[in-house]
């Protein structure tokens, strides 16, 4: 299929893009790997937007950084290849480098970005739940040089819904850095491999700490569960999920801990 | 790998106009109009066509069997309908009293045809066309078409039933009565199809008072019969072209009423009109395969002898019985092979085929055959289980081991290895972790059958696997099948299915020495130019390079109103070109005896004392040389002198480099055996294949690489029908495999490194012996995958009643298992399975 038609714009500044995000039916793009394939598909129900305002030329968005008070700071045009590769995400966030390696396609994440995959909020994705599990903060850009911070937990409304208001934009994702001791895993699972996952887990296991867990795929955005000793996490929180899925969460969960030495 | 292949999509020809259709997004429902106003108003668009528009004659299924009633199918549905006296409708655009509204009748159907500049302009106008639907009730599952007060498919076809037809066999009753053990295994097949790599598609283009097409096809003669029975124009104005075509599995044997339409719409609008099928498209609105419901009854003896098989198949035909391909090929193909590799002697079947509100039915290949298998071995192990015997000793208790054999529906098994390809397969996997199989013992390659330590590829022993670690369930299954394997029409009869097969072939050797072969059935990628050049070559003594084959144009190749498909080239065509061969090289030979003749005459020498015998039979073609004679001649010495040489013709009067050879073989029967080892993740329900063998005989093999090729890719299709495939039909009618998001082919990680050998059991009646593969793994694979998931979770309690064995069914079996309530009730269980609602969708 062909795409339908749309509008598009390239601004070079934040401000501008705002600005065109304020307009009606406008939608932003990044990487492209969920919206393009899903307008090209035309269904009813789809994606049809007025205009795309693509975030390629925004100035200093494609960096991953330490902040002084030791976040990793990743910006909305840094693909996912580039996070998963990062020796400052395989040494404060080594869940998201472990996740990202699970999300698509080397191809696909030469061009997806990892805050694209966190605003495309899809509930069993494995970036949405590493952001909640890591404490993640959404810088976001707004109109006339507006500028607010986010948790995550906040943004993340439910399937491809964000707290975001008309012109807002998340500009970068703020994640809490590995503490001294800190083992953390990911794990998920898929009818056939590298695909969605029908469950995905987050273990984040420090010593002398309950173990937080972080589960996608279980409700319409990453639910953190506890520790269970039998049952790998705590089931009551999950009661009305399809007994496959629940199935799948205490089976992960388990393993997550394992992995983490638990 | 060149990049050089040109498939319909890279063909441009002078104001090409690109079509798109709109189609029905109601599994059934009445049209009340269509305005195109908004649709053509848009920049590009040059016609909008409707079924009114494009007037023709419906397609009909072509096969004879009394008994099947027959579903006329409009290129463009919505029309007005007539239905003429007796039920029989006769479509058309005509208007008048009598005339029942449109309708569709699966998600998919066509109803108009968009014509634009370009194909983004064509679909942004295809999704401004207004279509007055009106949704009317329906029904997608064979069992509910069935059921008193069921909407009506057809008007004509009572209670959607297109056939009923029992069989029997042998006294089955007699051999159930006998039975120490009696297994009932229902099976609900899934609803899978061919996804090649190329979708549909065609270019028509005006040409005089004919047109010319090229389609993605594998029968293009079969393709023009189909349109000039449908459009009226005169066969031997269509000239039909097969480009190179990526892939087609069975799909593109029948004629598509999208190819109907789009020769029809070049026609009305005087320019070339080219479709490109999309791949959403393609899983929604192209035929679909398998998908049958089986509740098959094993007899068996308390020694384990196989003493018959029971079973009723019911194939879900779709909403039309497709055109020259049938709603039948499912249930009634299946019941024909439902003795398999084995001496069972007793055989009942009843087949019903109805109709539903579903993309129609095609081959794809192992056509009928896969599922009532797959029911079959799934019994055998269950047999084998409760009589506490090895399932691999158990199938070879009951193998046939001599030749030839007659099984109980009538078909003549020629020769083959059914033994020897068990004890191979089960030599190339590890069972040494799986219950209830071997006893633990691994059988190493030097405890096979001298025949297949010398196959290639059996030198690579069962590699070992590691242990299942905890919560992981092993399992192993080993499968023999029988393929009828190159159908002449003999073999289709065997089959009881009317289809003529016979093939000729045209085989010349052009003025420099080049020897063109032109046969009536293109490749879509199964090497003919190689395998068939093989055959010319070696029988007709020229080097491979000088053959060339020409398949792909109904102007330039002998009619073939079969086409590619039955895994018949290498036995019909292949026989053909062989025989072909013989004749023109001796044909060769004598041109040659006459040019030494006259080069002896000339110097005044004697004859030569050889040419006592025939004329040439002392001289032998070698390469493109031909020795024995005063002198070696070349090919291409003899070519000029048979093309130009007139003193040649005062000593054989027709030096004639042409042969045509007309050939129907005999039936043959290839057969294998694929063993699989699964891992099966208790805490998930995902099956891992941990090890997939496929030893296949094939008789005279052609081209070994070939061989193996079709046997890696036909393993392949077979595993992703036993895992992952399924078109899967929402309560909404729309199906929910619509893109390769959600149906799930197996990609390179889910099938384990392959190992491959080979038997060969030469057949006694065809050409070099040579038999027809590569629907093995489509037929075999599930069932081997199957069984091994089975005997995996036997000891859970769980079993396999339907297909494909997603992590969800497998979790929802052993839940279902593990309930005490419920053990008692499986086989109902299973009959609910069909009517429920599917499982939940993935949150969104």
């Amino acid at each position: 299929m062909t795409l339908p038609p749309f509008e598009y714009a390239r601004p070079h500044a934040l401000d501008e893009a705002a600005a065109l995000l304020a307009t009606d039916g406008a939608r932003a793009l990044a990487g492209g790997q969920s919206l393009v394939p899903a307008l090209a598909a035309r269904q009813p129900g789809g994606p049809r937007p007025r205009l795309l305002v693509d975030l390629a030329r925004l100035p200093g968005l494609d960096t991953i950084a330490l902040d002084p008070d030791g976040r990793l700071r990743i910006g909305a045009l840094v693909r996912q290849r580039a996070a998963e590769r990062s020796p400052l995400v395989a040494r404060h966030a080594p869940l998201l480098a472990q996740a990202l390696a699970q999300v698509g396609h080397p191809s696909t994440r030469n061009r997806g970005t990892v805050v694209g995959s966190l605003a495309h909020a899809e509930p069993a994705a494995e970036v949405p739940a590493v952001a909640v599990a890591l404490g993640g903060v959404a810088v976001i850009a707004g109109p006339a040089g507006a500028r607010r911070e986010l948790p995550v937990t906040d943004l993340l409304q439910g399937p491809q819904r964000l707290a975001l208001d008309p012109g807002e934009l998340i500009a970068e994702l703020l994640l809490d850095p590995l503490v001294p001791g800190e083992r953390q895993a990911w794990l998920e699972f898929a009818p056939r491999r590298f695909d969605l996952p029908l469950v995905g887990v987050a273990a984040r296991v420090v010593p002398g700490r309950e173990p937080r867990l972080t589960l996608a795929g279980v409700a319409p955005t990453p639910m953190s569960v506890t520790q269970h000793p039998a049952e790998g996490c705590d089931m009551t929180l999950l009661e009305g999920l399809d007994p496959h899925r629940t199935r799948i969460a205490r089976t992960l969960t388990r393993r997550a801990l394992e992995a983490c030495g638990r | 790998m060149r990049g050089l292949a040109r498939h319909v999509a890279d063909l441009v020809r002078p104001r090409q106009l690109e079509a798109v259709f709109v189609r029905s997004p109601h599994p059934a429902a009445r049209i009340g109009g269509i305005d195109a106003a908004a649709a053509l108003a848009l920049p590009g668009v040059a016609a909008v066509l409707t079924a009114d528009d494009l007037p023709h004659t419906p397609l009909l299924d072509s096969v004879r069997i009394d008994g099947l009633l027959k579903t006329p199918q409009p290129a463009l549905a919505g029309g007005l309908v007539a239905v003429a006296a007796g039920g029989a409708a006769a479509g058309g655009a005509a208007a008048g009293e009598g005339l029942a509204a449109g309708v569709v009748r699966f998600v998919g159907e066509p109803v108009a045809l968009v014509l634009a500049s370009t194909r983004a302009a064509a679909e942004d106008a295809a999704e401004l066309v207004a279509v007055d639907w009106q949704p009317t009730p329906f029904v997608l599952e064979p069992g509910a078409a069935r059921a008193p007060g069921a909407p009506l498919v057809h008007e004509h076809v009572p209670g959607n039933l297109l056939f009923a037809q029992a069989k029997s066999y042998g006294d089955p009753d007699g051999a159930f009565a006998a039975a120490d053990l009696v297994i009932e295994q229902p099976l609900i097949g899934n609803r899978y199809l061919a996804a090649p790599l190329e979708g549909r598609g065609c270019l028509a283009e005006p040409a005089g008072d004919g047109l010319t097409v090229w389609a993605s096809t594998m029968g293009p003669h079969l393709l023009r019969r189909r349109l000039a029975q449908t459009t009226g124009i005169a066969e031997q104005l269509l000239r039909v072209i097969a480009p190179d075509v990526g892939g087609a599995f069975g799909l593109k044997i029948p004629a598509a009423p999208e190819e109907i339409a789009v020769a029809l719409a070049a026609r009305a609008v005087g320019r070339p009109v080219r479709w490109v099928e999309g791949r959403r498209e393609q899983l929604v609105a192209a035929p679909h395969a398998k998908d049958q419901r089986i509740a098959l009854s094993l007899a068996v003896s308390g020694s384990g002898e196989l003493l018959g098989v029971r079973a009723t198949l019911t194939g879900n035909a779709g909403a039309y019985s497709f055109n020259s391909a049938s709603a039948l090929i499912e249930p009634y193909l299946g019941a024909g092979l439902l003795p398999g590799p084995y001496r069972i002697e007793h055989v009942g079947a009843e087949i019903f085929s109805v109709l539903t509100h579903t993309s129609p039915m095609s081959p794809y290949r192992g056509v009928g055959w896969t599922q009532p298998h797959t029911a079959r071995e799934l019994a055998l192990d269950r047999a084998a289980r409760a009589l506490g015997i090895d399932p691999a000793e158990l199938r070879r208790r009951n193998l046939v081991t001599s030749f030839p054999h007659r099984s109980a529906t009538g078909m003549e098994y020629d020769s083959g290895s059914y033994v020897e390809s068990l004890e191979s397969a089960v030599g190339l996997v590890d069972a040494s972790d799986a219950p209830h199989f071997a006893q633990g013992e691994p059988r190493s390659a030097q405890d096979a059958p001298a025949s297949a330590r010398d196959a290639p590829h059996f030198a690579q022993a069962a590699p070992r696997l590691d242990p299942p670690a905890p919560g992981i369930r092993r399992g192993v299954g080993v499968t023999s099948y029988v393929e009828p394997a190159g159908w002449g029409s003999d073999g289709a009869l065997q089959s009881e299915w009317s289809f003529a097969s016979h093939d000729s072939v045209r085989l010349q050797v052009d003025p420099t020495g080049g020897v063109v072969a032109a046969i009536g059935t293109p490749s879509q990628g199964q090497g003919h130019a190689t395998t068939l050049a093989q055959v010319v070559a070696d029988e007709l003594g020229v080097r491979v390079e000088d053959v060339a084959l020409i398949a792909d144009d109904t102007n330039a190749t002998p009619v073939s109103t079969a086409g590619t498909r039955a895994s018949r080239v290498a036995t019909v065509i292949g026989g053909a070109l062989a025989l072909a061969a013989r004749r023109l090289r001796a044909r060769l030979l004598e041109v040659a005896a006459a040019v030494l003749e006259a080069e002896a005459a000339g110097r005044g020498d004697a004859p030569a004392p050889g040419d006592a015998g025939p004329r040439g039979g002392a001289l032998s073609l070698i390469d493109g040389l031909v020795h024995g004679g005063a002198r070696e001649l070349t090919l291409r010495e003899l070519a000029e002198a048979a093309h130009f040489d007139p003193a040649l013709r005062a000593r054989l009067p027709e030096p004639d480099l042409l042969v045509t050879q007309f050939h129907d073989p005999p039936a043959t029967y290839s057969n294998g055996a694929i063993a699989a080892v699964v891992d099966v993740d208790l805490g998930t329900g995902g099956v891992t294949v941990r090890q997939l063998a496929v030893v296949e005989d094939c008789g005279t093999v052609l081209n070994p690489t070939v061989v193996d090729g079709q046997a890696a890719g036909a393993v392949v299709q077979g595993l992703g029908g036993a895992l992952l495939e399924d078109v899967d039909y929402g309560a909404d009618g729309r199906p929910r495999g619509d893109s390769f998001g959600s149906y799930l082919l197996p990609r390179i990680t889910d099938v384990p490194e392959l190992a491959i050998a080979h038997h060969s059991s030469p057949s006694p009646l065809t050409v070099n012996g040579v038999k027809g593969m590569g629907e093995s793994g489509a037929i075999a694979a599930p069932a081997a995958i199957a069984c091994a998931v089975a005997a995996a979770l036997a000891a859970d309690g769980f079993t396999v009643d339907r297909l494909p064995l997603t992590p969800a069914r497998v979790v929802e079996g052993l839940t279902r298992a593990a309930a005490p309530a419920n053990a008692a009730a499986a086989p109902a269980s299973a009959a609910r399975a069909a009517a429920a609602p599917p499982p939940p969708e993935p949150l969104q």
